[in-house]
């Protein structure tokens, strides 16, 4: 409801302008200088047609729908000091895409010098995707329900090759699917504030407040049946993983302001500043129907009638403060010093989910307490020791200590086992220090060099609990197939790398060959270094089938050395013609992973080429191609003891990228009237993994499933995710006096999308466990026409 | 500990020898003087402009209405505003430039101005002296760690970004911000047209919301001082703290996804269960090898058929979603019963 009043209150907003303009007295001048010196202000108004919907075409531009839309634009300028004018007061009011659910309106007015004062509003629209659904249930609501009549699944596997499950779904229960245009909107309202109090001190106030509706599409995986004891006990008969798509709502507020007080001197400065930050989430789960349990009749169950109710957490509302001190003092006219400091407090008290059944147990705590502590500290010293050469030192750090108290939890896991997980938030501090120098060889050429030393720990303020009949943590199944992975209870961590040093090295050359010709090359070398504790212990991990195997690093935390190449080329061939191209490539080892990622590779090149023919005729060209590589090895296996019991794989990833446009501009065309723009632009990405057995002296290589099996082939390669995206604009502006300008323009865009994602999903494709949604690739092909009237005036 | 306190030990004996008087400066140049008293800042504002309009002219009798590039309409911006007792005249910015009032004395033409922001009919002054002049009045704040910061010593002055005496500075402008940046960020422009990508392109967010081109403390010129600081500052709903964390997601949101631009949406690295699989190969599924069977039914490649007299399954923890399917709560789940990352 707030957010249609915040509609309603723009389009007033706006219509009120409109209505006013009319009777404002405009000089209208050919005074050159005037023209110059003053702002001119222009209302537009127009209409516009969109060919087809498409959701992913309407993405961010509000233009999801077919049909008409408006086209509303102005910007309106006023005040005393325009003009070589005497004073100091300046006001503006500017409107973008008011006839779209886009619109921003901004306005300020000011007494330079002294004071000033901002009001601005943008509606920003998401769509995300069109599913269908059997759930009813608004878009934006957190329940869902399922007509009675809708029936449960029966996912049992049949002995013949019928399909079964919800690859065929009854004629009636086809008939309960409806389409859902799943898409956020935000609504972000924002005041400014700034008073100077003298030549020295300002003090400046930022507050927005973001009203977030809608939803995001969001998995779940939800249960079948289970008569364990200890799902039968709590009431409970979950077994399984059944999954279903949910519209998760985005019913969220947000509150962000920014109060600073500023000083300057000759010799220095500061600011002494808060930031605030409160979310709030409106709802704390999202529930829906489980229409897979077989084991409730569709009359009734002991957790709802007609299917058991299920439940998701959704984003809890939490709070940051953050004071923030910042200044810099000259110690010489060629050295400086500047730094910081910030002390923040993230916190998070939303009450838990009403889950009873998913905690038989019961709860330690009705509320998580969360408490983040973020610290942060810099210096740097800057000098320009001579002309030619320029130094700096400097230091950072930055703490997020996580003082969340923590507690042993005890749940039923989708498959309806008990579980028991101890809760372990992660602290973790950066130090860094960088030396960095800049030095002036000749006149045409300069030399930049660096280095940077970072020292990464993280750590738990809790130690895991020890469960005293096991010796072992809570949790933890260190049976004797496991016992090689937790090593020694004594350094149990709850990271895998409780220390990182990096150590990097930068260097980068510039010069001028000539006067038309520059360039510069450059090259970056780092080492990260990874302690590993093979000691690791997480939430993950503390269950049987929750572990890594042993010698497999993650990608963000291992060993990793990184090689940086870059070079560019500027030639300014004439007065009228530019060309340059620019080279970048990487690449990483992860030295130290005897499993995980192995390595990646990233390559790209840009060439650019601008032409401005005559002061109305400019043209520019470009290309771009990337290209991005990584490499892993994996081991399938649930014994972790060393390498027994594992087979090996690996799979290789390869992302392409092709992109090239044109932008073209002829103005003053008919006599100086009709000025032109037309653009051209093209991509192609694409995106594919090959998995393939990988074996070596300790690990014999997984079979690769080469017949038709229930999960298809695990080798090979996936098909290709393929975006080719083009877009085609001319637009034409037909000045018919100083005044009005009448504008025309066509668009064109077409999307070819083939993703393999959307397979999965498809009615009579998906897994049987799986109710789909039917989505399809985004593809598609817009034209869209409009035409404009500009007023303008001084 | 110890590392910090030879940082600082170390940044102290350069301290102490940087003091040391410089052995050349920049050349000096006339601002109005920040540190004058309260009085002089609040003359009479009429009074401040035309004495300013005044000071203007010297230049603007000849540099008129008639500039090939529009001089003028840098009446239509803050420094345009001569009651404003800070605003500059064209002398703060490009220098007494002395000679060249004077004119053509030589007989070889009219000496530059003592600082020229571009390449004209003049070379350009040096970057550093560009930077200086803007640097004198706009300290502090968001410019703290200009000195030393990435565009300073690739050899950048703000007037490489910022157009001065345009009415409109196309880099303050969101619509028009990304496209001065792309002048050499050009892998960024590639990436902003991706099939995933946040709404730069569309006006809606600027390079700005999340980098500081200017300077910062942070990780490549955030605006904050790391990474999951500034994405929170929108997507608050991340920022926890979660009962049940992800390590990667508490730590750095760009281990996973890749903020400018992706073929994988949404701006992921890569796609599920291989995004996930560079972590996790022990869990369940996550350790096992999937391949041109997560194409699904439909694909061509897969070869799903029925098999051992049942109906073919496509593997819900590869496919679509694949471990997403169920592990829902990547970002961090607050359900007592989410300690695997499910409700």
């Amino acid at each position: 409801m707030k957010s249609v009043n915040g509609v309603l209150s723009v389009k007033s907003l706006v219509l009120a302008i409109l209505a006013v303009l009319p009777l404002v007295s405009f000089a209208q001048t050919d005074d050159d200088v005037l023209v110059l010196t003053k702002p001119t202000n222009f209302v537009e108004v127009g209409l516009g047609n969109v060919s087809s919907d498409s959701y992913n075409f309407g993405q961010y531009n509000g233009l999801g729908k077919s049909g008409l839309f408006g086209i509303g634009n102005l910007s309106v300028q006023g005040g005393d000091a325009y003009g070589q004018g005497l004073g100091t007061r300046l006001w503006s009011i500017d409107g973008t895409n008011l006839g779209t659910d886009i619109r921003a309106v901004d306005a300020s007015i000011r007494d330079q010098g002294r004071w000033m004062v901002g009001l601005n509003f943008t509606q920003q629209r998401h769509d995300i995707a069109d599913f269908w659904t059997p759930l009813q249930g608004a878009m934006g609501g957190n329940a869902f329900t399922l007509p009675e009549a809708f029936g449960t699944i029966n996912t049992a596997r049949p002995s013949t090759p019928t399909p079964y499950g919800t690859q065929v779904l009854t004629p009636e229960q086809v008939g309960y699917f409806h389409k859902v245009n799943v898409h956020t909107n935000r609504y972000n309202t924002g005041i400014t504030f700034g008073y100077n109090f003298n030549r020295q001190w300002n003090v400046q106030l930022e507050w927005n407040h973001i009203e977030q509706s809608g939803a995001k599409q969001i998995g779940s995986g939800t249960d079948a049946n289970n008569l364990s004891a200890a799902a039968t006990l709590a009431g409970y008969a979950p077994g399984g993983e059944r999954i279903q798509m949910l519209m998760n709502p985005t019913d969220y507020t947000t509150d962000n302001v920014n109060v600073a007080m500023n000083w300057a001197g000759v010799k220095g400065f500061f600011t002494v500043g808060y930031y605030g930050s409160r979310f709030v989430d409106n709802y704390s789960s999202v529930s829906f129907p489980n229409p897979f349990d077989t084991g409730h009749s569709p009359s009734g169950s002991l957790l709802g009638a007609p299917y058991p109710v299920d439940a998701l957490s959704t984003p809890p509302s939490n709070d940051f403060s953050q004071f923030n001190f910042s200044g810099g003092y000259n110690l010489s006219p060629t050295t400086h010093l500047v730094g910081g400091y910030s002390y923040g407090r993230n916190t998070q008290n939303m009450g838990y989910v009403n889950q009873d059944q998913m905690v038989p147990g019961g709860l330690p705590v009705n509320s998580l307490h969360g408490k983040v502590i973020m610290t942060h500290a810099d210096m740097k010293l800057t000098n320009q020791t001579t002309r030619d050469l320029s130094l700096s030192a400097g230091i950072d750090y930055n703490e997020h200590d996580n003082q969340t108290p923590a507690y042993t939890y005890t749940f039923l896991n989708l498959g309806g086992d008990p579980q028991t997980s101890f809760s372990i938030p992660l602290s973790y501090k950066t130090t860094q220090g960088k030396l960095g120098g800049d030095y002036r060889i000749s006149s045409n050429q300069r030399l930049n060099f660096g280095y940077e030393y970072e020292n990464k720990r993280r750590w738990c303020n809790t130690a895991v609990p020890i469960d005293p009949a096991t010796g072992n943590p809570v949790g933890a199944e260190l049976s004797g197939t496991n016992t090689g992975y937790f090593q020694a209870v004594a350094v149990l961590a709850c990271v895998a790398v409780p220390k990182e040093e990096l150590n990097k090295f930068v260097v980068n050359y510039r010069g001028d060959a000539t006067d038309a010709l520059n360039f510069n090359v450059g090259y970056a070398y780092s080492d990260r270094s990874s302690t590993v504790n093979p000691a690791f212990y997480s939430p993950l991990q503390a269950n049987s089938e929750g572990y890594e195997n042993y010698n497999y690093q993650a990608f963000f935390d291992g060993s990793r050395r990184q090689n940086m190449a870059k070079a560019g080329v500027n030639y300014q061939a004439t007065d009228k013609l530019n060309l340059s191209m620019d080279l970048r490539g990487t690449k990483d080892e992860y030295y130290d992973s005897i499993m995980g990622v192995q390595q990646g590779e990233s390559s790209s090149v840009n060439l650019d080429l601008a032409y401005q023919v005559s002061e109305k005729t400019s043209a520019s060209v470009y290309a771009n191609w990337q290209y991005r590589s990584r490499d892993m090895i994996s081991a399938s296996g649930r014994d972790s003891v060393g390498t027994a019991g594992l087979t090996g794989w690996s799979n290789n990833l390869i992302d392409k990228g092709q992109a090239f446009g044109f932008d073209l501009r002829h103005d003053g065309l008919m006599h100086g009237k009709l000025d032109l723009r037309a653009n051209l632009s093209y991509s192609l990405d694409t995106t594919r993994y090959n998995t393939q057995s990988y074996a070596t002296a300790d690990i014999p290589g997984v079979t690769c499933a080469t017949t038709p099996g229930n999960s298809g082939y695990n080798c090979g390669s996936t098909p290709t995710i393929r975006s080719e995206l083009m877009r085609a604009g001319v637009t034409g502006d037909y000045h018919i006096d100083n005044h009005s300008t009448v504008g025309v323009g066509y668009i064109f865009q077409k999307l070819n999308s083939n993703d393999y994602y959307y397979n999965f999903y498809q009615l009579g494709f998906t897994g049987t466990t799986t109710m789909p949604t039917n989505q399809l690739s985004p593809s598609y092909t817009e034209n869209v026409v409009f035409v404009t009237y500009r007023y303008n005036f001084m | 500990m110890h590392l910090t306190k030879k940082l600082i030990l170390g940044a102290a004996l350069i301290l102490a020898s940087w003091t040391v008087p410089a052995l050349a400066g920049s050349p000096p140049i006339q601002l109005p003087d920040l540190g004058s008293t309260q009085a002089a800042a609040y003359q009479s504002t009429a009074e401040t402009a035309k004495r300013a309009l005044a000071d203007d002219a010297k230049c603007t009798r000849c540099h008129d209405e008639n500039e090939a590039k529009p001089i003028l309409s840098i009446y239509q911006t803050p420094h345009g505003v001569k009651g404003d007792a800070r605003t500059p005249t064209c002398q703060s910015c490009h220098g007494a430039s002395e000679k060249h009032l004077a004119g053509d004395k030589t007989g070889k033409g009219i000496p530059p101005p003592d600082v020229m922001f571009n390449k004209h009919d003049y070379p350009m002054s040096d970057a550093g002296d560009r930077a200086a002049v803007c640097l004198t009045c706009h300290k502090g704040t968001q410019r703290t760690h200009w000195e030393g910061s990435a565009h300073q010593t690739n050899g950048l002055a703000c007037n490489d970004c910022h157009k001065v005496h345009s009415a409109v500075d196309p880099v303050r402008k969101k619509e028009t911000q990304a496209a001065v940046c792309e002048t050499c960020h050009k892998d960024r422009r590639a990436d902003l047209r991706k099939i995933s990508h946040h709404p730069v392109g569309e006006g809606q967010v600027a390079c700005s919301d999340c980098h500081n081109p200017h300077g910062s403390t942070g990780p490549f010129l955030m605006k904050k001082a790391t990474v999951n600081e500034t994405c929170t500052t929108c997507h608050a709903e991340k920022r926890g703290p979660f009962l049940w964390e992800h390590q990667p997601v508490a730590e750095d949101c760009t281990n996973c996804h890749t903020p400018h631009g992706s073929n994988i949406p949404p701006l992921l690295k890569s796609r599920p269960p291989f995004l996930c699989a560079e972590c996790h190969d022990g869990p369940h599924n996550s350790q096992s090898a999937f391949g041109a069977g997560v194409g699904g039914l439909q694909s061509t490649m897969s070869g799903f058929a029925p098999s051992g007299g049942r109906a073919p399954s496509p593997n819900a923890s590869g496919a679509g979603r694949a471990c997403l399917n169920c592990h829902v709560m990547v970002h961090g789940s607050n359900s007592p019963a989410g300690a695997f990352l499910h409700r």
